[in-house]
């Protein structure tokens, strides 16, 4: 796969990889930061594809360990005592009049069920609902068996369908 | 409808809601792509960050060599008391006598008798 092919399927792939890597940061500025490092370390030569798995599966495999490297750093910063950068995310474009009391208090009931589930369950869940993965690629993006991927996936949906079922108003 | 579908439903929905709201939002690849790193990601690679850490690397190295030297058992050693060391070193002082009689010198202390050198005579040479 050339230069320029490359670019072309990542392109591709942005929407869904802007979802996993802000599902795998506390912020969206960060999210970007990571997807930015990924991306230039993928065009770069840095990250190689090798064709084992789908690119979407590796790249998210690369997503997810830039995402936690830069946590780890950032927690190295905090201990080292370096200056907090403080940050204010952009606000999400405007969104129409109609969807916005019901749609935001649904995403905001989701955030908050998915705050309460564990990181493996937020992951496994992420992959399969949101991006529409199999189980057998969650575990592979993130490094854990399968038999391991399917116990976080089905605690984690019916921990979060009880969650959204007893927050229903 | 089987309580697993019926969670499949209800999750499935919510990741949906928060995916709509996430493409609607998202930077497109381009602005990613060419973005600048961010303020974190430039202190993260400056010299400042790399000079602590290494400085951390070093205390660490400093500190835990000094706590080995510290705590660690000395070697053992065997000490000789100076009675002994003078014992050895004594001579009777008839030792002069010996010559007369055809015996060389005493014998040293610990040496053994069967040591022709030490305690020989004309007589046995």
């Amino acid at each position: 796969m050339d230069h320029a092919d490359l670019a072309r399927e990542l392109e591709a792939l942005h929407p869904h990889s802007f979802g996993w890597a802000k599902a795998c940061c506390d912020r969206r500025e960060e999210a970007e930061d990571v997807l930015h490092d990924v991306y230039v370390k993928v065009l770069n030569g840095e990250a190689r594809f090798d064709g084992r798995s789908t690119l979407k599966t590796w790249l998210f495999g690369v997503i997810r360990r830039t995402a936690f490297a830069r946590r780890r750093r950032d927690r190295l910063h905090a201990l080292l005592g370096a200056r907090e950068v403080t940050r204010i995310d952009r606000p999400a474009a405007a969104s129409s009049p109609v969807d916005d009391a019901i749609d935001v208090d649904r995403r905001a009931r989701a955030r908050r069920a998915l705050n309460m589930l564990s990181a493996r369950q937020r992951e496994v869940l992420h992959l399969v609902f949101y991006q529409d993965l199999t189980v057998e690629d969650a575990a592979l993006i993130m490094s854990i068996s399968t038999g391991s991927a399917r116990t976080h996936y089905h605690r984690g949906k019916t921990r979060m369908a009880e969650l959204l079922s007893g927050d229903r108003p | 409808m089987m309580n697993d579908e019926r969670d499949d439903v209800i999750v499935r929905s919510a990741f949906a809601d928060l995916r709509t709201e996430d493409v609607r939002s998202a930077a497109s690849f381009d602005d990613v792509v060419t973005r600048r790193a961010s303020m974190s990601s430039r202190l993260g690679a400056s010299a400042l960050f790399r000079l602590a850490a290494a400085g951390i690397v070093i205390a660490v190295a400093v500190a835990a060599y000094e706590t080995h030297a510290r705590f660690a058992k000395p070697a053992p050693q065997f000490i000789v008391s100076r009675d002994i060391i003078a014992l050895a070193a004594w001579h009777p002082a008839t030792d002069a006598l010996l010559p007369a009689s055809g015996i060389r010198m005493t014998p040293i202390i610990g040496g053994s008798i069967l040591d022709l050198d030490t305690l020989t005579t004309g007589a046995l040479r």
